[in-house]
């Protein structure tokens, strides 16, 4: 009864843009039609590209006074149609917390920042001193009010960024993918910030957050859109419904949805449960469920979680690459030529074996004295799987750096096949190293697909050696685009596997991944571990650092956990660190489920 | 093999803002740009030489009171040394002044050959002394001035704030780029790049049209979110706004200004020959009472 009489914040009718000045040009969003009330939090996810951004620059006044291009059908906020409004009004009532807090960021001090937007508006001194203490206080971060931005923490840099909006009271809030730069810790922090201010409604807000790791938000959202590739809306409805009825068409869209969910939709299906199990975004729901189960369904969901979240048993099916050919997958189909290798998922230690040694690597950065690496000893295998994992700052990145020769460490050795580095020729070390960094742009220096791809190899000298069938391929594994086109015409995900297709031409033995998978959606990191995941069957060693723990969990053979002082804090098999950290989702359930049975039998 | 890192240091920002509880530090930036402006006025309307060595030590003075190491302001000067002393050396070799009645100081071989005059060398001396001076009064100035600080201040002289935050989100966007540039720089040496002999017109045809494209779009990228971050949170919507931080003008800043001043003034007198006190010597007149002593 109550929201009947809500007004409404947002409505969206038949809303259509095509960016530029090109009419016949495919729109970014089309058809767009959806209401929010006010005060509801809406979970906006889709694949890169599909215009969750246009939604948002719709919302905030960018669309139509900052951007060219062609809008169809309206969009009223609180009633009144964005034509009708002025874009300084908008922005007084719209806020937007973009990905990369850093490239927010605009003074000094926290402080500053948070009064940076008051200050625009005039609003006198002692109310901005007020109001900026208010909403600090409201958030909790009295305590780092007068602290220099540069030393803040990836987490409190964002919640600075919202806090700034906050202060503003804006009526509409859009946080547009707020955690993806953010590691473990941070972006508990920052979420546990955003649920208090969402359960407490202190400020009265209607919130809109892009984000398509669901699991992480979908707690505190009451609706749930999602776009698809052609920016159309494919689901829409409230969180509750979208779990409970449509739960099976979600999966189909290209997000991730909680594993729990997904696990326990899995054992409903497979053990056909009635309609009256419901699924919820409470971890505690389904601990709780379990120990009402009985023995033999305890066994059904204890492998389906084995399955799906310890072996990550769907790429099983690449085991045999013969079978890889009838996959859709254009690159997966490309990689089909090459011969496979017998290889066993955990590789035994074997001196032999070792392909890149460090010892006692240690690196400071010149001048400053700072210690980004300190003391590394690591054996890495040939053939080996390996997830990098740390909090910001602890030392990924310059590692990966050192292991592809492209800083000088400090001290210490690193080996390559027992030969030191630095007698490598540093020439012939690159074509054996491919390396993927965090922002797809940063590795497309020529004007045609076909020309970067073919940039490492001309460097190198092998052009000549590069077969027209192999780089066809190469090519085919982008999608269906012309050789010739401009690589930055490219989508996001399409970027990403150019920088793939344009180090596979040169066949390095080992992959160094940095966080490749930051604004990526679920289909391109999907496919991103599959070929991974094939190269590593074809013999191929793979480093990949994330803090997306879950996925590096899921799929690599070994982790190597650094902490804050740059040290190895973990480095063994995967098994052996689920052991080690018991307070893991999933392993906290399995324990419960083997507790249960144990249990049981006595 | 070190040189690998060299990209990565740094510290080396030679103008960077150095945090400190020094006199200088505590000074309003307006102050020290008055101080900055009689400096530079003064070294080009100098002449005598030693007038000019005793403000580059004066400056060398206020460092060491600013709490600027001087080793750091040594090394940071240095290459200006050597770059200016040879231009020292080629002043004085290929004089301007062909002129035989110039007073020639010695020969630097016995045989008349290589004449070294008066002037050259005056004048090469001059500019080290005016280069130096300038430099290292800058470095004293921004190790000594945070970039808030500044831009504050330059709002307080009413100095539209969209140039003030755009001169100031400038300077913050410097160390963004170079870490871009950076990244990019590995990137196509991860790819082979620049590991063999390349030459300089193919290393050229890299910097403009690879590199620097790659490096322009990331930053435009960047530079679109924090436009966009700045117009959501009202930025430039009037005229004016608040300015909630305001650097203030205290009684050591009038008191600094009206020493300034004073000093210039009297200076500038005394090189005008107005103030009626005896003239610093020329250098050319002690290097004339040397060569006596010498002689006899």
């Amino acid at each position: 009864m109550i929201k009947s009489l809500s007004t409404k914040a947002l409505s969206f009718t038949n809303f259509s843009f095509i960016y530029g000045e090109d009419k016949t040009k495919q729109p970014s969003i089309s058809n767009i039609t959806f209401n929010l009330n006010e005060g509801e939090t809406l979970v906006l996810a889709g694949p890169s590209g599909s215009g969750k951004s246009t939604i948002s620059y719709a919302i905030n006044g960018i669309i139509p006074w900052r951007q060219k291009g062609f809008a169809k059908g309206e969009v009223k906020i609180f009633g009144k149609n964005i034509w009708d409004y002025e874009f300084s009004a908008l922005s007084k009532i719209v806020g937007l917390v973009k990905q990369n807090p850093s490239e927010q960021l605009v003074t000094f001090t926290v402080r500053d920042e948070i009064s940076f937007g008051l200050e625009n508006l005039k609003y006198p001194e002692d109310e901005i001193t007020s109001k900026v203490e208010q909403v600090s206080k409201m958030m909790g971060i009295t305590d780092i009010l007068d602290r220099p931005i540069e030393q803040l923490s990836g987490g409190q840099k964002q919640l600075t960024v919202l806090c700034s909006f906050l202060v503003m009271n804006p009526k509409i809030l859009i946080l547009d993918e707020p955690i993806a730069f953010l590691d473990q810790e941070s972006e508990s922090f920052l979420l546990n910030r955003l649920k208090k201010l969402v359960k407490t409604k202190e400020i009265p807000i209607t919130l809109i957050i892009i984000e398509h790791r669901l699991s992480r938000v979908l707690d505190i959202a009451d609706k749930l859109i999602i776009l698809n590739d052609m920016g159309n809306i494919s689901l829409n409805g409230s969180v509750k419904d979208v779990l409970e009825k449509n739960f099976a068409q979600l999966k189909k869209c290209n997000v991730r949805v909680p594993w729990l969910i997904d696990v326990f939709d899995e054992f409903k299906r497979k053990t056909q449960l009635k309609d009256d199990f419901q699924h919820s975004i409470d971890f505690h729901f389904y601990f709780d469920y379990i120990s009402k189960l009985e023995q033999n369904e305890l066994k059904i969901i204890y492998k389906i979680i084995q399955s799906r979240e310890i072996n990550a048993e769907e790429l099983k099916k690449y085991e045999n690459l013969d079978q890889v050919i009838d996959l859709k997958d254009t690159y997966i189909k490309s990689l089909k030529f090459k011969k496979s290798r017998n290889n066993n998922d955990e590789i035994p230690y074997d001196n032999s074996n070792i392909l890149l040694e460090t010892k006692d690597l240690c690196f400071f950065y010149p001048n400053s004295g700072i210690r980004a690496l300190n003391g590394i000893n690591l054996q890495i295998q040939k053939g080996d799987f390996i997830g990098l994992v740390g909090p910001n700052g602890s030392g990924k990145t310059t590692l990966l750096y050192l292991l592809a020769n492209l800083y000088q460490l400090t001290s210490g050795a690193i080996f390559y096949k027992n030969q030191l580095l630095n007698d490598i020729d540093s020439y012939e070390y690159a074509q054996k190293v491919g390396f993927i960094f965090q922002n797809p742009e940063n590795m497309i220096f020529k004007s045609t697909i076909k020309d970067e791809i073919l940039y490492g190899p001309k460097n190198f000298g092998i052009l000549s050696r590069i077969k027209d069938e192999y780089l066809e391929k190469l090519i085919g594994m982008i999608g269906k685009e012309n050789p010739l086109k401009n690589p930055y015409q490219l989508s996001w995900g399409q970027k990403r596997r150019l920088n793939l297709s344009s180090i596979f031409i040169y066949d390095p033995d080992i992959i160094l991944l940095d966080e490749p998978f930051i604004g990526q959606d679920q289909k391109t990191i999907e496919a991103l571990v599959e070929t991974l995941y094939i190269e590593n069957k074809r013999g191929k060693t793979i480093i990949i650092s994330s803090h997306d723990y879950h996925l590096l969990l899921k799929y690599t053979k070994r982790i190597i956990e650094l902490n804050k002082e740059g040290s190895v804090l973990y480095y063994d098999t995967k098994s052996n660190y689920f052991s080690k950290h018991s307070n893991l989702g999933p392993i906290l359930l399995l324990n419960e489920i083997n507790r249960r049975l144990n249990e049981d039998f006595i | 093999m070190k040189e690998k890192n060299m990209a990565l240091d740094n510290r080396n920002n030679t103008f960077a803002y150095v945090p400190g509880n020094s006199v200088f530090h505590k000074l309003n930036p307006l102050s020290k740009l008055i101080f900055l402006i009689l400096l530079t006025i003064f070294t080009f309307i100098a002449r005598s030489l030693i007038l000019l060595s005793m403000i580059l030590l004066l400056i060398f003075l206020l460092a060491l009171v600013s709490e600027i190491s001087m080793k750091r302001l040594i090394r940071k000067t240095r290459f200006i040394v050597v770059l200016l002393l040879f231009g020292v050396i080629l002043n004085i070799f290929f004089n301007a002044i062909p002129n035989e009645r110039e007073i020639i100081l010695f020969y630097l071989f016995n045989l008349n050959f290589l004449p070294i005059r008066r002037l050259a060398v005056y004048f090469s001396l001059k500019a080290l002394f005016i280069v130096l001076t300038l430099y290292s009064s800058t470095i004293l100035f921004t190790n000594t001035t945070s970039n808030k600080d500044f831009v504050y201040s330059l709002m307080r002289l009413n100095i539209p704030y969209k140039f003030c935050f755009s001169f100031m989100i400038g300077i913050q966007f410097i160390p963004t780029i170079e870490a871009e540039a950076k990244t990019i720089a590995l990137a196509q040496k991860a790819r082979g790049f620049g590991l063999e002999k390349v030459n300089t017109f193919k290393r050229a045809y890299n910097l403009i049209f690879e590199r620097l494209i790659t490096t322009l779009v990331a930053i435009l990228r960047k530079g679109h979110t924090t436009s966009i971050s700045m117009e959501n949170r009202c930025f430039g919507l009037y005229k004016k706004r608040t300015n909630r931080i305001k650097v203030k003008f205290k009684l050591i800043d009038i008191v600094f200004i009206v020493i300034c001043f004073l000093v210039f003034t009297s200076l500038l007198l005394y090189q005008l020959n107005i103030l009626p006190l005896p003239q610093v010597p020329s250098l050319y007149q002690i290097f004339l009472q040397l060569f006596k002593r010498y002689t006899l």
